[in-house]
């Protein structure tokens, strides 16, 4: 019983949710993760019109922290940013704002359509773009342009990845530095008054 | 244990805030001078024990030492508690300015309401009394700030028993190593420098 409950919250224990979101073809493929590194399993998924705040898509987070959809056409067309909010356990949250001209100028590429799958979504950000057979020789000019957003995504996906581990913060020795050297200072004025009280 | 900024409602991070302002004026009011450099120390010591982080089996929490602190100091831990919040907020952005009312006041009561039940078994001359009482102290703080943060979760919507559950089976490890931490600081401290917790102790009620 015990053990059940620890699992079930396992990896939901640090502080801060950090949210990235990337593009890739025209879904919006977001990955949570918590400060200090771990997916945010089963999390709740909320996606907003930033401007109105209406509420357009909710979903869950898969073992990896992953929630792949497909904006709703309104927004597509009239190129919305959403703002994405990830919701863990105990009170943490944290949040992503999507920049409608990022995936509305994406062209759409492969045949499939995109309906929010979470089998899909544990695959990883190629597993979007279905593998069409090559078809003989003589490639149509729009064949040709899905080739190579196919082949685009896939060259990116590793810079995508880096980029996400860059945004994801990390404590640095300043930070903590800068702390501690706040506290002395306030000590010091706290000192300061208590002698004056005198 | 820190709540993020945007959960809870408004009318409980204005009674957060207003609990909190009340505790800090209280420590406030009754720090002396002469502890003042351990209130510093202290809060340096909160700050940075949220930094620690304890993998124990699928769990992984941090130090949060909200007891330790409360049974040195006494009604000090509050503004202490406070100003270390306030930069873990700004620095690591943990929790958030909104919310450092509700925090406070989470991480700071229990830990002040056990100091207050814990220091006559701390002041004693007896080596099992004081082990019970600084382990009491220091991990009871953590049960208590997780049983507060399920309870504002509740009055924020959530059902209270799974929220509680998921906070205090994640503080399970927590709690036990911080009541150890507690126990091997007081004792060292009785040790090497007891009048650090007599100062304390004997400040004016």
């Amino acid at each position: 019983m015990t053990a059940c409950l620890l699992l079930a919250v396992s990896g939901a224990q640090a502080h801060r949710v950090n949210v990235f979101c990337w593009v890739d073809s025209e879904e919006v493929v977001c990955e949570s993760t918590f400060a200090g590194g771990g997916p945010v399993k089963s999390g709740r998924i909320e996606v907003r019109a930033e401007s109105s705040g209406r509420l357009l898509l909710t979903g869950t987070t898969d073992a990896k922290g992953r929630y792949r959809f497909l904006p709703p056409q309104k927004a597509r067309e009239e190129a919305w940013d959403l703002k994405v909010t990830s919701i863990a356990d105990m009170g943490h949250k944290g949040s992503w704002t999507v920049r409608g001209g990022e995936y509305a100028a994406a062209k759409r590429s492969g045949p499939g359509n995109g309906e929010t799958d979470p089998e899909a979504a544990r695959s990883g950000p190629q597993a979007g773009t279905q593998m069409a057979e090559p078809r003989g020789t003589g490639a149509s000019a729009q064949e040709v342009e899905q080739a190579l957003s196919r082949a685009l995504q896939e060259e990116l996906a590793p810079i995508r990845k880096s980029l996400a581990e860059l945004r994801r913060d990390r404590i640095s020795l300043q930070d903590v530095l800068g702390g501690l050297g706040y506290i002395l200072g306030l000590t010091g004025i706290a000192l300061f008054f208590a002698a004056k009280r005198r | 244990m820190h709540i993020s900024e945007g959960v809870l409602p408004p009318s409980l991070l204005f009674g957060g805030a207003a609990l909190g302002l009340l505790g800090v004026g209280a420590g406030l009011r009754k720090m002396r001078q002469i502890e003042v450099p351990l209130v510093g120390l202290l809060t340096a010591a909160f700050f940075v024990a949220s930094l620690i982080h304890v993998p124990l089996g699928p769990v992984s929490g941090h130090l949060v030492l909200n007891g330790l602190v409360g049974l040195i100091i006494g009604w000090a831990c509050f503004p202490s508690i406070l100003v270390a919040l306030l930069l873990q907020a700004l620095f690591f952005q943990y929790g958030g300015i909104t919310v450092l009312g509700v925090n406070t006041v989470n991480m700071a009561l229990p830990a002040l309401l056990l100091s207050l039940a814990c220091r006559p078994l701390i002041r004693r001359d007896h080596r099992l009394l004081n082990t019970l009482g600084a382990f009491v102290a220091g991990g009871g703080a953590v049960l208590g700030s997780g049983l507060m943060v399920a309870g504002c979760l509740t009055l924020a919507g959530e059902a209270f028993i799974p929220a509680a559950t998921a906070v205090l089976a994640a503080h399970i490890p927590i709690m036990a190593i911080e009541g150890i931490v507690a126990v091997f600081a007081i004792g060292f401290i009785k040790r090497v420098k007891p009048e650090m917790l007599r100062i304390s102790t004997e400040s004016r009620s």
